[in-house]
This record gives C-alpha cells, structure tokens and sequence, in this order.
C-alpha cells in the first residue's frame, strides 16, 4: 500500500527535489555549533528551569492545590455551622440543650395580650366552670360584668332587687333602680377603669338619662 | 502516470520505508555527515546517556542530527549564515529540553524537526533578515568542479527561492518528504496531521512548487535572453 500514483510532472518535480543540492556546514560552523550547544548544556539557563519544573510536575501541583482548598473550605464551613457543639455517635438523654437567644432580657408581667381593637384578661385565678354573660338591657358599654378577679358574675334581672357588686358597672341597674348606688359606684367608674371592651365612654353615661323612667 | 514507492533504494540496499529514512554520505572536508536524517539503533540509550549529563552522548546525538537540521533549514531561510545560526538555536534547546524529553518511539529527529520549525518561525517574526550574498562560504559540493558547483549553487539558489514563496506547511512537507526522503507516518508526526492528510496535501505542494518553479524559471530565462 505504500505505492502512490504521480503524474508524470509530479514524478520529474519529485526526482529534482530527491536530487537537489545540500549545503554542508563547514567544520568551523560544526565546531562553533557544538561549542556553543554545550555551553548551554554547562549552564542551563537559571529561568528556564521553573517553567519546566512546573510543567512537569503540574499534575501534582494541581493536586496539591485542590486538597489544600478543600480542607480550607471544610474548615472554614464546620466553624460557622457549629462553633461549639461535639457530634457524639447516639443520642444521649442526659444532656439538656438549652438554647439560648442573643438580645436584652424581657420579663412578661401583665396578664393582657393586645390584639387589635380587643383586649382580653386572662385571669389568673382558675377559671369558674361557668361564666354568667349580663343579658339584660344594659348597653354593651357595661359589659362585662364579671370580675376576673373573684371569677364572680352578676347579671341584670330587669328589677331592682338585686343589687350589682361595687365592681360591676352595671350602669343599667344604677341608672334604673336610683341613686342610692351612685355614692358608691359612681358612673365615672368606666371612666377610671375603663372596661376595655372599646367603648370606653368615660361618665358618658351618666348625663344621658336614657331610659330614666 | 507513473507510480512511486515510498520504499525507496540508496547504496543498493533496500530500505524499510517505517524504519529508514535513507542514507547519503558526503564528505565534507575531515568531517562525515548524514545529508538525510537516519535515526541510529541505538539512539534511544544515547538519548537516556544524554539526559544523565553524558556529554559524549549529546556529542554523538548532534553529529547524527546536524546536518539533517542544517540542509532543512537552510532551504528555508534566505542564507546559510542565518540556517547556522538558527541551527546553533536549535541545539541549544535540545540541550537545555533533554532534561524533560520523554521518548516515545519517535526518532530524536522529529522533535528536533519541531524546534527547527518553530525557531524558523520566530525567526520571520522577529524580522532579522540578513542580505544574503550570491555564493555563501558553505561547500554546495566538491571543490574539483567548478561549473559543477555553480550550477548546483543556481539550482539549490532556485529551488529555496520557489520554496520560499510557499505555505509553511507546504515547504516542511516537501523538504521532508522528498528532500529527506521520509515516509509518511514520520512526517505526519512532525507536521501533526495525519497520515492520510500528508498524502494529500503532498500533491497540493507539488502543484504549488511546479507553478512557482515555473514563474521563476521564465523571469530567469528572460533574464538570461531566451525566448
């Protein structure tokens, strides 16, 4: 297969080049050449050397180089996650992990939680199993009637023969059943206290005279 | 159409197209030199000598590969004082690159083709060109013959003229392939192509040879007077 086809001016172009004429060196050029070649090869050349010590050993440096990242990298990384935490190899029931948030302490005091337009007491007394609401006709602005204080409830029953306690407003019966009451619960009590119920009117109620009959 | 073989004849001995590159011995005053570029058997120990520091090695490497390395450059730049000192060049890096060199299978040769190549063209880059003068010092052939000896200086001075206005590629190729006779495969691994896109390229370069050997040949006959 190594025979190959060439016309006859290719065949007479390729004779004339396989007969061209050679320059040959003279000796003092073949003297100076070699002189020179182990000149250098005496005194390599003192910046050629990196190059190619690099680029002979650039697999491994390259090697060297990724490990070296990686555990900068898991170093740098389990320092952030878990600072101070020991991995253990199962669960252990007698350590409590407490948690703790950075941040000024607060100490909850009220028994209120504002909600908006809302605001429910939460009493600090255990709860009566049953609450009596005020069904009578007092206006929303008495209610409630009940002391969460005492977990006691008072309601209206339209007459005048049960008095409401000094702690309810029960400005309804006051208004309804005289005067009597009006010394020592006065209307303005809403006002002081306010029933928080969003209808604060405070003595509102007193210069009304609604339902003064 | 006539067939060419890639096996190839010299001293009467048949050579092996994949091993030998072919032999021509010429004497050049108390120095013998390969004209053509033949890998020695036992190069491969030279070359791990060489390595070790043995200066005798590197000796024996650079007489088998100068003149090879010579006659290639020489038919690519304008004047033997620039092919010596672009030979010179390429020596020194051989030296200085043995340390790294890794055989592998190549002749020394085709790496040192390399170096060539790549010298020749830092070369043009640089723009260092040197007039040449008509007859260089460098002996064309023996001193008996003088007409001889012009005639082959005209030829040599024709042939690198024409060489010289082709592709890089295609002067490598053809001072390869045919002024040094290698096969193929040598070639293909010097030029980095394959072995299929010498082959073509081979006939492109001949072409492009013949058409600049012709436009040089009538100015040089007008020249000269004829027709």
């Amino acid at each position: 297969m190594n025979g190959e086809q060439f016309t006859s001016e290719e065949q007479a172009l390729i004779e004339r080049l396989q007969n061209a004429p050679h320059a040959h060196l003279r000796p003092a050029a073949v003297d100076g050449i070699r002189r020179r070649m182990l000149e250098a090869f005496d005194t390599p050349p003192v910046p050629g050397s990196a190059p190619n010590w690099i680029s002979a050993h650039l697999p491994i440096v390259v090697g060297i180089l990724i490990a070296v990242i990686v555990l900068v990298a898991m170093w740098i990384f389990s320092g952030q996650v878990s600072p101070g935490l020991v991995e253990t190899a199962t669960p252990r029931s007698d350590i409590i992990m407490i948690t703790e948030t950075p941040g000024p302490e607060v100490t909850i005091e009220t028994t209120e939680t504002p909600t908006p337009e809302v605001t429910t007491e939460i009493a600090e007394t255990p709860a009566p199993e049953a609450t009596e609401m005020f069904a009578g006709e007092d206006t929303l602005a008495d209610t409630p009637n009940a002391n969460s204080v005492t977990a006691s409830a008072w309601y209206d029953d339209g007459t005048c023969n049960n008095p409401p306690p000094e702690w309810a407003p029960a400005s309804g019966w006051r208004r309804r059943c005289g005067s009597d009451s009006q010394g020592t619960n006065p209307g303005g009590n809403n006002a002081g206290q306010g029933n928080n119920n969003g209808n604060n009117n405070p003595g509102g109620n007193r210069g009304q005279g609604k339902g003064n009959s | 159409m006539v067939t060419f073989s890639s096996d190839w004849r010299f001293n009467g001995q048949k050579r092996n197209s994949d091993v030998w590159y072919g032999e021509r011995d010429v004497n050049c005053g108390q120095l013998r030199h390969n004209t053509i570029m033949q890998p020695r058997p036992d190069e491969y120990q030279l070359i791990q000598q060489a390595q070790q520091g043995d200066k005798e090695a590197i000796g024996t490497l650079y007489e088998a590969y100068v003149q090879p390395i010579f006659n290639y450059i020489s038919y690519r730049v304008e004047s033997d004082q620039v092919a010596e000192d672009l030979t010179a060049e390429v020596f020194v890096r051989m030296v200085t690159g043995l340390p790294t060199y890794q055989y592998i299978g190549a002749p020394l040769g085709a790496w040192l083709y390399r170096i060539a190549a790549s010298r020749i063209a830092d070369y043009y880059r640089s723009k260092k060109h040197v007039i040449e003068g008509e007859l260089s010092e460098n002996q064309v052939s023996d001193d008996t013959d003088p007409f001889g000896t012009i005639a082959k200086h005209e030829e040599r001075a024709r042939l690198r003229e024409a060489l010289r206005t082709l592709s890089e590629d295609y002067q490598t190729l053809l001072i390869l392939r045919f002024m040094h006779q290698m096969p193929h495969a040598q070639v293909a691994k010097i030029m980095h192509k394959s072995e299929a896109a010498i082959r073509v390229m081979q006939h492109r370069a001949l072409q492009a040879l013949a058409k600049a050997l012709g436009k040089h040949g009538k100015s040089r006959s007008y020249l000269r007077g004829e027709e």
